[in-house]
């Protein structure tokens, strides 16, 4: 007893040992979990998108300051499409060209001309004898006014004490 | 998960159902407690295969996984305030029946190592508890073959010598 190889024989394993069963499901579903890709790496791209998709959003909203001039340059901005609009129709029923070009032109230069140009004193002054002659001639007519209009007698009558106006109208100015 | 990982992980799968036992055996005799112990050899386990993933050059694996279970034992232990118990309280230790034969065995063991110094007593386990070889031994401890044989030689006297004043 107690040589060599008697104590060696006495320190060698006596039983058996036994691992649990879990311990080889524990250790592969944790080299799986680290085998496959990060849940952060395949969350990354989303995330990136997102602050992508916001930047975009807050870049297309418009400023809060801006809201109140909004009705201003909708007003601004109506008359431009109904003069387009009213070319556009004008321009099929007549004749095209000479309805589109000379229609708004005109206007303009007249509005400009009464503000600026002595003729405007002319034409006033010429007015105002017009407007007395057609005093003149509205009171020695016998025909009926406007408003007294029922037959188609009454119209000839009116059309009639329009051209007589008419015609002073133009004596006058050729005065 | 591509073809590569797979291989890998069928690798690991080998070495589990090979070696789980003989990990278990090494961590329990030096832990004593068997959930400890079995977490060592897990970490130890992936440790090898984080190694075998990276394809990093392993002379021989069955010697990596050694060292692995064994550096995992002594960070165990480092990580662990030691806790001082003797030897007959640790026999009384509740434990599962399941347990109960492991345990004894493990305090046995431990109660003829008990006198020896530190490396000697290791260097008997992995020599006679773990089936090493003294070039195996070497290797693990870092020493020459030479040293690992003749601290062998001191701690089998020495245990002889207990033994017999015991006998008397």
């Amino acid at each position: 007893m107690n040589n060599i190889e008697d104590i060696e024989q006495m320190l060698k394993p006596q039983c058996e040992f036994k691992a649990s069963k879990r311990l080889k499901a524990d250790v592969m579903a944790k080299a799986r979990e680290e085998a496959e890709p990060r849940r952060s790496v395949r969350l990354w791209p989303w995330v990136a998108a997102a602050c992508v998709a916001g930047v975009i959003m807050m870049l297309l909203m418009p400023p809060k300051t801006t809201s109140e001039e909004k009705p201003l340059i909708a007003a601004k901005a109506e008359p431009a499409p109904a003069t387009e609009v009213k070319q556009a129709e004008s321009k099929p029923e007549a004749e095209p060209v000479i309805a589109s070009v000379e229609a708004p032109k005109p206007r303009k230069a007249v509005s400009r001309q009464v503000v600026k140009e002595e003729p405007v004193e002319e034409s006033v002054q010429m007015s105002e004898e017009t407007r007395l002659a057609l005093m003149m001639a509205s009171l020695n007519e016998d025909a009926p006014q406007p408003e007294e209009i029922n037959t188609e007698e009454e119209i000839r009558q009116l059309r009639k004490r329009g051209e007589r106006l008419i015609s002073v109208c133009e004596m006058i100015i050729i005065e | 998960m591509n073809k590569e990982t797979e291989q890998v992980l069928a690798e690991l799968e080998q070495i589990v159902v090979e070696r789980q036992d003989w990990l278990f055996r090494f961590a329990y005799m030096r832990i004593g407690i068997r959930e400890d112990a079995e977490d060592v050899v897990q970490e130890a386990l992936l440790s090898v295969f984080r190694r075998l993933r990276e394809k990093t050059h392993v002379d021989s694996v069955e010697q990596y996984v050694i060292r692995a279970v064994s550096n995992a034992c002594t960070d165990y232990f480092r990580r662990k305030p030691l806790q001082m118990v003797t030897l007959d309280e640790a026999n009384g230790l509740a434990v599962s029946e399941g347990d109960r034969q492991i345990h004894e065995e493990f305090v046995r063991i431990n109660r003829m190592l008990d006198s020896l110094p530190t490396e000697q007593a290791e260097l008997v386990r992995l020599k006679c508890y773990d089936d090493l070889t003294f070039r195996q031994i070497a290797e693990l401890q870092d020493i020459p073959e030479a040293t690992a044989k003749s601290r062998y030689r001191y701690a089998i006297m020495h245990i002889q010598q207990m033994l017999k004043k015991k006998g008397e």
